[in-house]
């Protein structure tokens, strides 16, 4: 949540607080002078303002949507090295691993890349 | 498949050894450690990921020849879940199988891997090793044999179809790997790299048949289907998009033929201009960020448009 959208959520609630109360005061004052209850304008407005406040404020905070689409997703995961891929085991078949090959290549990378690297 | 090892980037080597030197900082956090049962009943949850880890690391020191951890990772996770569990199993033999010097040493872990699938022959991860092993010491034949009889069991093993697959593949038998990448492809008809895989032993075959052009195109439309269906699966696919290209142009090289359910070559043509206009995207978009193997991938499909001067 960025500062902006707690701002506004915290703006919009505290004002729909202060709504609820200046509606409440009303409603005594009308009962004691034995007025028929008519809320003012002015606070009906704060209402709405302050409920479309917090409701911006909850929407621009929210995290980014993720994808639904099938095909999204995936580009998505090849896009970031395809490491994700859940169906990446299907190719490279750990459980069928060769780990004698996969020694001597690392030994082999190991013996070049050092010469490389440094 | 609850057998299934999870899956992480081992192709790379620098990940592996960046992976194998986790080990010593993995090993020393107690909540990998033995507890008591009555310490494990006060102490925070286990979390089943950090063992899926400890396993990763395992496989890495193996790798990268650091027999030490690998050896403390796997007493670390035999403790856990116990000697007999067939997942346990089939890494400790995959450590005899590192750790072995002689063929001497090779064939008697064989042989224990025959005794166990013979005493139970649902062990999956050993019958797996078994094969493995046998095609590992240079017996494609009997680990061709191996597979057959393992599938005729357990004919929804994705994994070992793609291994029969990538084996025939091996041994030139393309109409063979087409099969099998069928088959798996039943089991997993999402997997876009499946698809693009048999877009590639498709476009494999046709470059070595012998039988005439009606095969060759046969072969070829099929792989421009497959291509098509993996970026169909899975937005810039590079790979998909590759094989899109050099199908195509493979098929309209062909000359024409009568056949109607060939592709019509407005179509060809029309697949093969957004073929080329995807991979220009995808190296233009993605070549300032990316690193290792994505590099290579994108440098590639650099080489093939310079090479069909577009």
């Amino acid at each position: 949540m960025s500062a902006l959208s707690r701002l506004l959520v915290s703006v919009g609630l505290l004002s729909l607080f202060h709504a609820a109360y200046s509606a409440q005061e009303v409603s005594i004052i009308a009962t004691q002078l034995h007025v028929k209850p008519d809320l003012p304008v002015d606070i009906k407005a704060e209402t709405l303002v302050a409920v479309f406040l917090a409701c911006l404020g909850l929407v621009l905070g929210s995290d980014q949507l993720k994808p639904i689409a099938w095909n999204v997703w995936a580009g998505n995961i090849e896009k970031e090295g395809g490491a994700a891929n859940p169906f990446r085991l299907f190719e490279d078949r750990p459980n069928y691993l060769d780990i004698r090959a996969k020694r001597r290549e690392f030994a082999e990378w190991a013996k070049n890349g050092a010469i490389g690297a440094s | 498949m609850s057998t299934q090892i999870q899956y992480y980037n081992h192709d790379d080597p620098a990940t592996a050894m960046n992976l194998s030197q986790k080990a010593s900082s993995l090993l020393s956090k107690s909540s990998l450690k033995r507890k008591s049962q009555v310490v494990s009943i006060v102490s925070a949850i286990e979390e089943p990921s950090e063992w899926a880890e400890l396993e990763q690391v395992f496989l890495a020191c193996l790798r990268t020849g650091d027999d030490e951890s690998a050896h403390l990772c796997l007493e670390r996770i035999t403790t856990r879940f116990g000697a007999a569990n067939h997942r346990i199993m089939g890494l400790r033999g995959l450590y005899q199988e590192a750790e072995a010097k002689t063929e001497e040493d090779l064939r008697r872990i064989l042989q224990g891997y025959n005794q166990i699938v013979k005493e139970d022959p649902m062990n999956i991860p050993i019958h797996k090793r078994r094969t493995a092993l046998i095609r590992s010491i240079g017996m494609p034949g009997d680990a061709l044999e191996c597979l057959v009889q393992f599938l005729a069991s357990f004919p929804s093993d994705t994994e070992a179809w793609c291994e029969l697959s990538d084996l025939y593949q091996q041994q030139g038998l393309n109409q063979q790997a087409i099969f099998c990448m069928e088959e798996a492809l039943l089991l997993a008809p999402n997997a876009w790299n499946l698809h693009a895989r048999l877009g590639e032993l498709n476009y494999l075959a046709s470059q070595s048949a012998q039988e005439g052009i009606a095969t060759n195109e046969k072969y070829l439309t099929e792989a421009v289907h497959r291509f098509a269906r993996s970026v169909e699966l899975c937005q810039d696919y590079l790979r998909g998009y590759y094989g899109l290209k050099l199908a195509t142009d493979k098929l309209s090289s062909l000359p024409q033929s009568k056949s109607t359910n060939g592709l019509a070559s407005e179509t060809l043509r029309r697949l093969n201009t957004t073929a080329v206009a995807k991979l220009k995207h995808i190296v233009k978009q993605s070549s300032s960020t990316a690193s290792g193997p994505r590099k290579a991938e994108l440098i590639a499909a650099q080489a093939l448009l310079d090479q069909s001067g577009s």
